[in-house]
């Protein structure tokens, strides 16, 4: 019993954390990249879509609930009590999303379970497909819901654009700042 | 072995497992069968002593045609993997020779030899 309770307090930590790490790139994406923004709610760069691939990865669902967490709260100045099913949904469309599609892609066999399997071109293919996934899922909200201003085929484009384009940011960031800690002497072979 | 329970423990083993994965991703420094074989050559010749001038390396026309090898000089010094010496006394011959980064490559090729071997023999 103890034990549980001890696994569901770590889960939850890992849940917060991804929530407060989605908020905090997405608040420094509108500061850095606020020149890039194609309307109000997409951005041609959008640096916590890398977030949602490594946190998806890394944390399984502690993570994607951190991002619909962590989508709530971005939204939270929406949500009314005429007016809360759209952020409700778009919190959810944001977190399980890249989620759901992980688990697809290891239910068919194309992305191995264990991450240490997965191959450098791999990651890379999957963080195009949660791009499009996660914008396609976005768009298609949105169109149900009527959102003003939404034209689901030609937003789609620049949403897909801004999520890929931030998540290899974010990806070669990272690999920039590993390759500097611990460097990487096989790199001319791969 | 019975594997961790912990949600924190599986989270850092997982995030180590991605770095190693987004480490290896591909930044234009890689290299290609070609420009492998080239280098192998030139650095045997350095490790003999006897390092290769470029015009010697454009000559190896079992490696291409002195324009190809010639492209290929070029790129493997700028992926840092070459590097040239002038000698005193002769400002004409330009020496290639390997850089720390192609010592460390060329390490890194010996060790994965000594635990492929080693595993062999286990």
């Amino acid at each position: 019993m103890t034990r549980s309770i001890h696994h569901l307090i770590e889960q939850t930590a890992l849940a917060l954390t991804s929530a407060v790490l989605f908020v905090l790139f997405f608040k420094l994406n509108g500061w850095v990249f606020s020149n890039f923004a194609y309307s109000e709610n997409i951005s041609w760069v959008f640096l916590p879509a890398g977030f949602r691939v490594i946190l998806v990865l890394v944390l399984g669902l502690p993570g994607a609930v951190g991002l619909v967490l962590g989508s709530w709260f971005i939204d939270s100045v929406l949500f009314s009590a005429d007016a809360w099913l759209l952020p409700f949904l778009n919190g959810l469309v944001s977190g399980l999303t890249p989620w759901l599609v992980m688990k697809y892609l290891q239910h068919q066999g194309w992305l191995a379970p264990h991450i240490m399997s997965i191959t450098a071109q791999r990651l890379l293919q999957m963080t195009l497909i949660f791009s499009a996934a996660s914008a396609i899922s976005h768009q298609l909200l949105w169109w149900l819901f009527e959102r003003e201003d939404t034209n689901i085929l030609v937003d789609v484009w620049p949403m897909f654009i801004g999520n890929a384009l931030g998540a290899l940011l974010m990806l070669y960031g990272f690999k920039f700042a590993l390759d500097r800690i611990r460097p990487n002497r096989s790199t001319p072979t791969h | 072995m019975e594997k961790t329970n912990s949600p924190f423990a599986s989270a850092y083993l997982r995030f180590l497992q991605l770095a190693q994965v987004v480490q290896a991703l591909p930044d234009g420094l890689e290299m290609d069968a070609n420009e492998k074989a080239l280098l192998q050559a030139v650095v045997l010749r350095w490790y003999e002593n006897e390092p290769m001038t470029v015009r010697e390396a454009i000559g190896l026309v079992d490696l291409g045609s002195p324009a190809t090898l010639h492209k290929r000089i070029t790129r493997l010094r700028d992926k840092d993997m070459l590097g040239t010496l002038n000698l005193e006394g002769d400002r004409r011959a330009k020496f290639l020779i390997p850089t720390q980064r192609t010592l460390d490559y060329f390490s890194h090729l010996g060790q994965s030899m000594q635990q492929a071997h080693q595993k062999t023999v286990a």
